[in-house]
Protein backbone atom coordinates (compact mmCIF):
# COMPACT_ATOMS: atom_id res chain seq x y z
CA UNK A 1 0.00 0.00 0.00
CA UNK A 2 1.62 3.19 -1.15
CA UNK A 3 2.44 5.81 1.46
CA UNK A 4 0.42 3.85 3.93
CA UNK A 5 1.97 5.12 7.15
CA UNK A 6 1.68 8.67 5.91
CA UNK A 7 -1.99 8.25 5.14
CA UNK A 8 -2.84 6.14 8.14
CA UNK A 9 -1.49 8.77 10.49
CA UNK A 10 -1.90 11.91 8.47
CA UNK A 11 -3.46 13.67 11.43
CA UNK A 12 -0.49 12.94 13.67
CA UNK A 13 2.01 15.57 14.63
CA UNK A 14 5.13 15.38 16.72
CA UNK A 15 4.52 15.48 20.42
CA UNK A 16 0.74 15.22 20.24
CA UNK A 17 0.90 11.84 18.52
CA UNK A 18 3.39 10.43 21.01
CA UNK A 19 0.40 9.08 22.95
CA UNK A 20 -0.21 6.03 20.83
CA UNK A 21 -2.95 3.68 21.91
CA UNK A 22 -2.78 -0.09 21.27
CA UNK A 23 -4.99 0.12 18.18
CA UNK A 24 -2.86 2.87 16.65
CA UNK A 25 0.25 0.86 17.50
CA UNK A 26 -1.21 -2.19 15.75
CA UNK A 27 -2.13 -0.15 12.68
CA UNK A 28 1.30 1.50 12.53
CA UNK A 29 3.08 -1.85 12.88
CA UNK A 30 0.99 -3.26 10.05
CA UNK A 31 1.81 -0.28 7.85
CA UNK A 32 5.51 -0.57 8.68
CA UNK A 33 5.37 -4.23 7.63
CA UNK A 34 3.60 -3.32 4.37
CA UNK A 35 6.12 -0.60 3.58
CA UNK A 36 9.00 -2.98 4.24
CA UNK A 37 7.40 -5.68 2.09
CA UNK A 38 7.15 -3.21 -0.78
CA UNK A 39 10.85 -2.38 -0.55
CA UNK A 40 11.71 -6.09 -0.37
CA UNK A 41 9.73 -6.70 -3.55
CA UNK A 42 11.51 -3.82 -5.26
CA UNK A 43 14.89 -5.26 -4.26
CA UNK A 44 14.08 -8.82 -5.32
CA UNK A 45 15.58 -8.25 -8.77
CA UNK A 46 18.92 -9.21 -7.21
CA UNK A 47 17.64 -12.78 -6.76
CA UNK A 48 16.85 -13.00 -10.48
CA UNK A 49 20.20 -11.44 -11.32
CA UNK A 50 22.09 -14.02 -9.30
CA UNK A 51 20.01 -16.85 -10.74
CA UNK A 52 20.50 -15.66 -14.33
CA UNK A 53 24.24 -15.18 -13.76
CA UNK A 54 24.62 -18.67 -12.31
CA UNK A 55 22.58 -20.33 -15.04
CA UNK A 56 24.31 -18.47 -17.87
CA UNK A 57 27.77 -19.23 -16.48
CA UNK A 58 26.92 -22.86 -15.77
CA UNK A 59 25.53 -23.27 -19.28
CA UNK A 60 28.61 -21.66 -20.77
CA UNK A 61 30.97 -23.91 -18.83
CA UNK A 62 28.93 -26.91 -19.93
CA UNK A 63 28.43 -26.04 -23.59
CA UNK A 64 31.34 -23.82 -24.59
CA UNK A 65 33.51 -25.00 -27.49
CA UNK A 66 34.88 -27.51 -28.29
CA UNK A 67 31.71 -29.27 -27.11
CA UNK A 68 29.51 -27.23 -29.42
CA UNK A 69 30.15 -26.58 -33.09
CA UNK A 70 28.78 -24.37 -35.82
CA UNK A 71 25.81 -22.16 -34.94
CA UNK A 72 25.64 -23.54 -31.40
CA UNK A 73 29.26 -22.55 -30.84
CA UNK A 74 28.52 -19.02 -32.07
CA UNK A 75 25.38 -18.84 -29.93
CA UNK A 76 27.20 -19.93 -26.77
CA UNK A 77 30.29 -17.81 -27.41
CA UNK A 78 28.37 -14.63 -28.25
CA UNK A 79 25.41 -15.22 -25.97
CA UNK A 80 27.41 -15.36 -22.78
CA UNK A 81 28.91 -11.82 -22.94
CA UNK A 82 25.62 -10.42 -24.28
CA UNK A 83 23.69 -11.88 -21.36
CA UNK A 84 26.35 -10.56 -18.98
CA UNK A 85 26.09 -7.06 -20.43
CA UNK A 86 22.29 -7.12 -20.26
CA UNK A 87 22.37 -8.25 -16.63
CA UNK A 88 24.84 -5.53 -15.68
CA UNK A 89 22.75 -2.92 -17.47
CA UNK A 90 19.61 -4.08 -15.68
CA UNK A 91 21.35 -3.99 -12.30
CA UNK A 92 22.73 -0.51 -13.01
CA UNK A 93 19.25 0.96 -13.42
CA UNK A 94 17.63 -0.59 -10.35
CA UNK A 95 16.55 1.84 -7.64
CA UNK A 96 16.48 -0.41 -4.59
CA UNK A 97 19.43 -2.50 -3.50
CA UNK A 98 18.43 -5.30 -1.16
CA UNK A 99 20.17 -5.52 2.21
CA UNK A 100 20.55 -9.32 2.14
CA UNK A 101 21.96 -9.17 -1.40
CA UNK A 102 24.46 -6.50 -0.37
CA UNK A 103 25.63 -8.54 2.61
CA UNK A 104 26.00 -11.68 0.49
CA UNK A 105 27.65 -9.98 -2.47
CA UNK A 106 31.24 -10.32 -1.24
CA UNK A 107 31.32 -13.99 -0.20
CA UNK A 108 29.03 -15.14 -3.02
CA UNK A 109 31.10 -13.33 -5.64
CA UNK A 110 34.26 -14.89 -4.21
CA UNK A 111 32.70 -18.36 -4.32
CA UNK A 112 31.38 -17.71 -7.83
CA UNK A 113 34.78 -16.60 -9.15
CA UNK A 114 36.42 -19.62 -7.52
CA UNK A 115 33.88 -21.85 -9.25
CA UNK A 116 34.50 -20.17 -12.59
CA UNK A 117 38.27 -20.56 -12.20
CA UNK A 118 37.98 -24.25 -11.30
CA UNK A 119 35.59 -24.94 -14.18
CA UNK A 120 37.74 -22.98 -16.63
CA UNK A 121 40.92 -24.75 -15.48
CA UNK A 122 39.19 -28.10 -15.84
CA UNK A 123 38.10 -27.24 -19.36
CA UNK A 124 41.54 -25.89 -20.25
CA UNK A 125 43.42 -28.99 -19.13
CA UNK A 126 40.93 -31.66 -20.25
CA UNK A 127 39.51 -29.97 -23.39
CA UNK A 128 36.26 -31.96 -23.18
CA UNK A 129 34.48 -32.74 -26.41
CA UNK A 130 31.43 -34.36 -24.76
CA UNK A 131 29.27 -33.62 -21.75
CA UNK A 132 30.44 -35.99 -19.05
CA UNK A 133 29.21 -36.35 -15.46
CA UNK A 134 32.47 -34.77 -14.25
CA UNK A 135 32.01 -31.78 -16.55
CA UNK A 136 28.41 -31.48 -15.39
CA UNK A 137 29.53 -31.33 -11.76
CA UNK A 138 32.30 -28.84 -12.52
CA UNK A 139 29.91 -26.65 -14.53
CA UNK A 140 27.61 -26.53 -11.51
CA UNK A 141 30.32 -24.97 -9.32
CA UNK A 142 29.70 -21.37 -10.44
CA UNK A 143 25.94 -21.93 -10.35
CA UNK A 144 25.70 -23.13 -6.74
CA UNK A 145 26.72 -19.91 -4.91
CA UNK A 146 24.48 -17.91 -7.25
CA UNK A 147 21.54 -20.19 -6.54
CA UNK A 148 22.19 -19.90 -2.80
CA UNK A 149 22.25 -16.09 -3.02
CA UNK A 150 19.09 -16.07 -5.13
CA UNK A 151 17.20 -18.17 -2.59
CA UNK A 152 18.42 -16.05 0.34
CA UNK A 153 17.43 -12.79 -1.35
CA UNK A 154 14.06 -14.16 -2.45
CA UNK A 155 13.30 -15.25 1.12
CA UNK A 156 14.23 -11.79 2.40
CA UNK B 1 2.79 7.01 34.03
CA UNK B 2 5.82 8.90 35.20
CA UNK B 3 8.11 10.91 32.98
CA UNK B 4 11.15 8.68 33.55
CA UNK B 5 10.53 6.51 30.53
CA UNK B 6 8.62 3.71 32.19
CA UNK B 7 5.81 3.68 29.68
CA UNK B 8 6.87 2.44 26.21
CA UNK B 9 5.45 5.56 24.57
CA UNK B 10 8.45 7.42 25.99
CA UNK B 11 10.63 5.32 23.71
CA UNK B 12 8.71 6.52 20.66
CA UNK B 13 11.45 8.79 19.49
CA UNK B 14 10.16 12.09 18.21
CA UNK B 15 12.63 12.33 15.34
CA UNK B 16 11.17 9.26 13.66
CA UNK B 17 7.61 9.45 14.94
CA UNK B 18 6.36 11.78 12.21
CA UNK B 19 4.55 9.65 9.61
CA UNK B 20 6.75 10.60 6.67
CA UNK B 21 9.95 10.02 8.63
CA UNK B 22 8.70 6.69 9.94
CA UNK B 23 7.76 5.73 6.39
CA UNK B 24 11.24 6.61 5.17
CA UNK B 25 12.84 4.57 7.94
CA UNK B 26 10.52 1.61 7.34
CA UNK B 27 11.09 1.70 3.58
CA UNK B 28 14.86 1.84 3.98
CA UNK B 29 15.09 -0.93 6.58
CA UNK B 30 15.11 -3.92 4.16
CA UNK B 31 17.38 -2.11 1.71
CA UNK B 32 21.10 -1.55 1.58
CA UNK B 33 20.19 1.66 -0.22
CA UNK B 34 17.23 3.08 -2.07
CA UNK B 35 16.98 5.85 -4.59
CA UNK B 36 15.25 9.12 -3.75
CA UNK B 37 12.81 8.74 -6.65
CA UNK B 38 11.76 5.28 -5.45
CA UNK B 39 10.98 6.62 -1.98
CA UNK B 40 9.04 9.57 -3.38
CA UNK B 41 6.90 7.23 -5.48
CA UNK B 42 6.52 4.59 -2.79
CA UNK B 43 5.52 7.05 -0.07
CA UNK B 44 3.47 9.27 -2.39
CA UNK B 45 4.97 12.49 -1.11
CA UNK B 46 6.39 15.52 -2.88
CA UNK B 47 10.11 15.98 -3.48
CA UNK B 48 10.24 18.96 -1.16
CA UNK B 49 8.50 17.14 1.68
CA UNK B 50 10.72 14.11 1.28
CA UNK B 51 13.82 16.31 1.17
CA UNK B 52 12.75 18.14 4.33
CA UNK B 53 12.22 14.94 6.32
CA UNK B 54 15.32 13.35 4.82
CA UNK B 55 17.36 16.26 6.15
CA UNK B 56 15.91 15.83 9.65
CA UNK B 57 16.81 12.14 9.63
CA UNK B 58 20.25 12.88 8.24
CA UNK B 59 20.92 15.43 11.00
CA UNK B 60 19.76 12.89 13.57
CA UNK B 61 22.37 10.49 12.17
CA UNK B 62 19.75 7.94 11.13
CA UNK B 63 20.01 8.26 7.36
CA UNK B 64 23.02 8.61 5.13
CA UNK B 65 22.56 10.47 1.85
CA UNK B 66 24.83 9.54 -1.03
CA UNK B 67 24.82 11.51 -4.25
CA UNK B 68 26.11 9.99 -7.45
CA UNK B 69 25.47 9.44 -11.09
CA UNK B 70 23.97 6.66 -13.18
CA UNK B 71 25.46 7.39 -16.56
CA UNK B 72 25.05 11.14 -16.84
CA UNK B 73 21.95 11.32 -14.68
CA UNK B 74 22.36 12.46 -11.09
CA UNK B 75 20.95 10.13 -8.46
CA UNK B 76 20.47 10.49 -4.73
CA UNK B 77 20.64 7.35 -2.66
CA UNK B 78 19.51 6.94 0.91
CA UNK B 79 20.52 4.29 3.40
CA UNK B 80 19.87 3.68 7.07
CA UNK B 81 22.88 4.05 9.35
CA UNK B 82 23.46 1.50 12.13
CA UNK B 83 22.10 4.12 14.58
CA UNK B 84 19.01 4.45 12.37
CA UNK B 85 18.46 0.70 12.38
CA UNK B 86 18.76 0.63 16.17
CA UNK B 87 16.34 3.54 16.51
CA UNK B 88 13.77 1.87 14.27
CA UNK B 89 14.14 -1.40 16.17
CA UNK B 90 13.57 0.42 19.48
CA UNK B 91 10.57 2.22 18.01
CA UNK B 92 9.01 -0.99 16.70
CA UNK B 93 9.66 -2.74 20.02
CA UNK B 94 7.93 0.11 21.85
CA UNK B 95 4.94 -0.12 19.51
CA UNK B 96 4.74 -3.87 20.12
CA UNK B 97 4.74 -3.28 23.84
CA UNK B 98 2.01 -0.68 23.55
CA UNK B 99 0.01 -3.01 21.34
CA UNK B 100 0.28 -5.92 23.74
CA UNK B 101 -0.47 -3.66 26.70
CA UNK B 102 1.96 -5.73 28.74
CA UNK B 103 3.51 -2.63 30.25
CA UNK B 104 0.21 -1.65 31.89
CA UNK B 105 0.21 -4.76 34.00
CA UNK B 106 3.79 -4.36 35.20
CA UNK B 107 4.76 -2.59 38.38
CA UNK B 108 7.23 0.30 37.96
CA UNK B 109 9.89 -1.67 39.88
CA UNK B 110 9.77 -4.42 37.25
CA UNK B 111 10.80 -2.12 34.43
Amino acid sequence: MNGSIVHARADSTNGVAMNVNPNEARTTLAEIARTQARTRRAGRWAAWLWLATGMATGAFELLAPPITHGWAEALVTLGFPVIGALLLGAAWRERVHDLVAARLAGPVTAAFITGVLIASAFRFFTAPTDVTPTLLIVACLPFLPCAYAAVRVARG
Amino acid sequence: MSEDGQHPRHRLEESIHAPVRLSIMAALAPADRAEFGYLRAALEVSESLLSKHMTVLERAGYVEVVKGYVGKRPRTWLRLTPAGRDALTRYVDALREIMSGADLTRAPDDQ
